[in-house]
């Protein structure tokens, strides 16, 4: 009889243990955070790996879990999917995407890095010159489209007047080097590999046709969706922060920053240090996306034809602009690279 | 002055009118039914635009890309590139087909490459013809020959295999006393009906095998019409690009019919 009882105390607890342990399963389920980013020199892979996106993870439970794409467009195409939470791109998508998705921009993290190659042997000495020629360029919704119009506007040419080639950003160094184009158009670090190939050379630089933040074009945006953005304003505020800790960073430790990228993104760090050096992807600490910057730019992508005239960007630049008062408040070494 | 039509011809002219539409019809309801479904499903789950645009939203972009010729320009395209591809094609899988069809060693000479080549998709054709033929027009319509070849050339094999021997008998009969005569004026027109069906197929694959190309290296055409719109988030464009191929396939799909209906009563 006792033993029958023992059996059945036993069979209680058991019971009781089981409910409690999936009462609380969802209390102790991790929420994961898909963050699109593409294999570039983006900040957010030195977050990554020197760990700076630890305390909110440990502090709201989540996990950021990087989801890669090869360029803009699809990353955009998940994000309207619901695939992704926040993401990393290219100005042009970050923009389209604050345009028409219900996402916000919430930073700016990279400059600049974006070029015009040219084989090395090239007689092409300005824009101007690619009159009648092949340019490769990685599509219309990338933000070289729009640049390449606006370097052919000045010179009083348009699309009409080149013969476009769309290629992938990384294959665009290579198809210049066999001079299968005059021309390319592409993203950093495709540029930087292409440099330190010895057979093609920069044109123009994005700075010189279009400086438009502290003196460089903007190369990367981050932006967050918006229900997620509301839910967890506080997770967003401290992916930035990383962000914003990893440029600081970069600005301290390039040499640091390129063993750490070469590590994540498989590029070579003497390809990176190129890239720095160069100025062809530049790093600031100023990330704020002001409503100036944006207007300036979107204008610029309307005239481009990319998007619709009523198209307005969200952004919201209290993440950023709370980010660079916490970093600042703690040692920084410059604003603006590069450092080297 | 003029004289109103009596009542029972204007109704029998009504009723002409009503049964000359009875192969249309089924098409309209299907895109009316089209239409509604995906207005409901719009206003039930009432997706971002740029997942799912409502019909309205579609309909302005096309006028809007209608206007400035823009959807005119890139079917041109299309269709040109398609059409000098499919014209190439039928200029050489039909005489190639009809031979084959007509002499056993020759097929059994040549079969073998058919069938080698054959299950290779256009598509997997798209990076050697940007190697061979460079980005221009030349590799985008060999990728369109190569959709369009096998369905002509083995449409026409066995439309000559095919050939009732009783009308080959006939032939004979009534005339046709080489194997020249007998092929020209027996076995070509009988595999007429067979090679029709050939290039009817052929130009829907070729429609398919366009698309395919222009998404991958092109500056105008309606795939590149469709991938831009995929790359800048603009489900309205994409949509536009599919709509025009669907409307331009079924219209050309409706005059090869038309043509091969027509045909195969005058060989009756």
């Amino acid at each position: 009889m006792g033993a029958i009882r023992s059996r059945r105390r036993c069979l209680v607890c058991l019971c009781g243990t089981l409910l409690a342990v999936f009462a609380s399963a969802p209390a102790l389920a991790e929420e994961v955070v898909n963050y699109g980013v593409q294999p570039d020199t983006d900040p957010s892979f030195i977050a990554k790996a020197l760990g700076y996106f630890a305390p909110i993870e440990k502090k709201y439970h989540v996990k950021v879990v990087f989801r890669e794409f090869s360029y803009g467009a699809p990353e955009n195409q998940a994000m309207a999917a619901g695939a992704l939470e926040v993401a990393s791109a290219g100005m042009g998508p970050a923009t389209i995407a604050v345009s028409r998705l219900p996402a916000t921009l919430v930073a700016i993290n990279i400059l600049e890095q974006t070029a015009i190659l040219v084989p090395i042997d090239s007689s092409l000495q300005s824009p101007c010159g690619l009159k009648g020629k092949t340019v490769a360029f990685p599509g219309v919704g990338s933000q070289q489209y729009p640049l390449l119009l606006k370097a052919l506007s000045k010179c009083g040419l348009n699309a009409s007047d080149i013969r476009l080639f769309k290629s992938s950003g990384p294959d665009i160094p290579i198809l210049v080097e066999h001079k299968a184009v005059d021309a390319g158009i592409t993203w950093d670090p495709s540029i930087s590999v292409g440099l330190a190939s010895g057979k093609v050379r920069v044109l123009a630089k994005a700075e010189h046709i279009m400086p438009i933040m502290g003196g460089h074009y903007i190369g990367n945006g981050v932006y967050v969706r918006n229900d997620f953005l509301e839910k967890h304003p506080r997770i967003v505020q401290g992916i930035v922060l990383a962000n914003v800790e990893a440029i600081n960073y970069i600005l301290c430790h390039p040499e640091d920053a390129a063993a750490l990228w070469s590590k994540q993104i498989g590029i070579k760090k003497n390809v990176i240090e190129l890239s720095l050096d160069k100025g062809i992807s530049v790093y600031s600490l100023d990330v704020v996306p002001t409503r100036q910057t944006m207007d300036a730019y979107t204008k610029f992508l309307k005239d481009a034809g990319i998007l619709k005239p009523n198209d307005t960007p969200r952004i919201e630049s209290a993440f950023a602009a709370k980010a660079l008062q916490e970093v600042k408040a703690g040692k920084i070494c410059i604003v603006t690279g590069p450092s080297r | 002055m003029s004289v109103a039509s009596p009542p029972t011809a204007r109704r029998a002219s009504e009723r002409g009118w009503f049964a000359g539409t009875a192969r249309v019809r089924p098409f309209l309801y299907a895109a009316v039914v089209m239409l509604v479904v995906w207005q409901i499903v719009v206003m039930i789950t009432r997706p971002d635009p740029s997942v799912l645009p409502p019909p309205i939203d579609v309909a302005l972009t096309f006028g809007h890309l209608l206007r400035d010729g823009e959807l005119g320009l890139d079917t041109a395209y299309s269709l040109g590139r398609v059409l000098c591809a499919w014209l190439f094609s039928a200029i050489v899988a039909i005489p190639l087909g009809l031979l084959m069809g007509n002499s056993r060693s020759l097929e059994k000479t040549i079969n073998p490459f058919v069938e080698l080549l054959r299950p290779i998709s256009p598509l997997a054709w798209i990076p050697m013809a940007i190697l061979w033929f460079g980005i221009g027009e030349l590799g985008k319509v060999f990728v369109v020959f190569i959709g369009t070849f096998f369905p002509i050339l083995l449409s026409t094999i066995g439309g000559v295999k095919e050939v009732d021997p009783v009308l080959l008998h006939a032939g004979q009969v009534f005339g046709c006393t080489s194997r020249i005569s007998l092929f020209r004026r027996v076995v070509v027109p009988a595999a007429m009906p067979s090679i029709f069906v050939g290039l009817r197929v052929a130009f829907g694959t070729g429609w398919a095998a366009i698309i395919a190309a222009e998404l991958v290296a092109a500056h105008t055409g309606l795939g590149y019409l469709i991938a831009n719109g995929m790359d800048i988030l603009r489900a309205d464009q994409v949509l536009v690009g599919m709509i025009a191929i669907g409307v331009l396939g079924f219209l050309f799909d409706s005059f090869f019919r038309y043509l091969q209906g027509r045909y195969v009563r005058t060989a009756r």
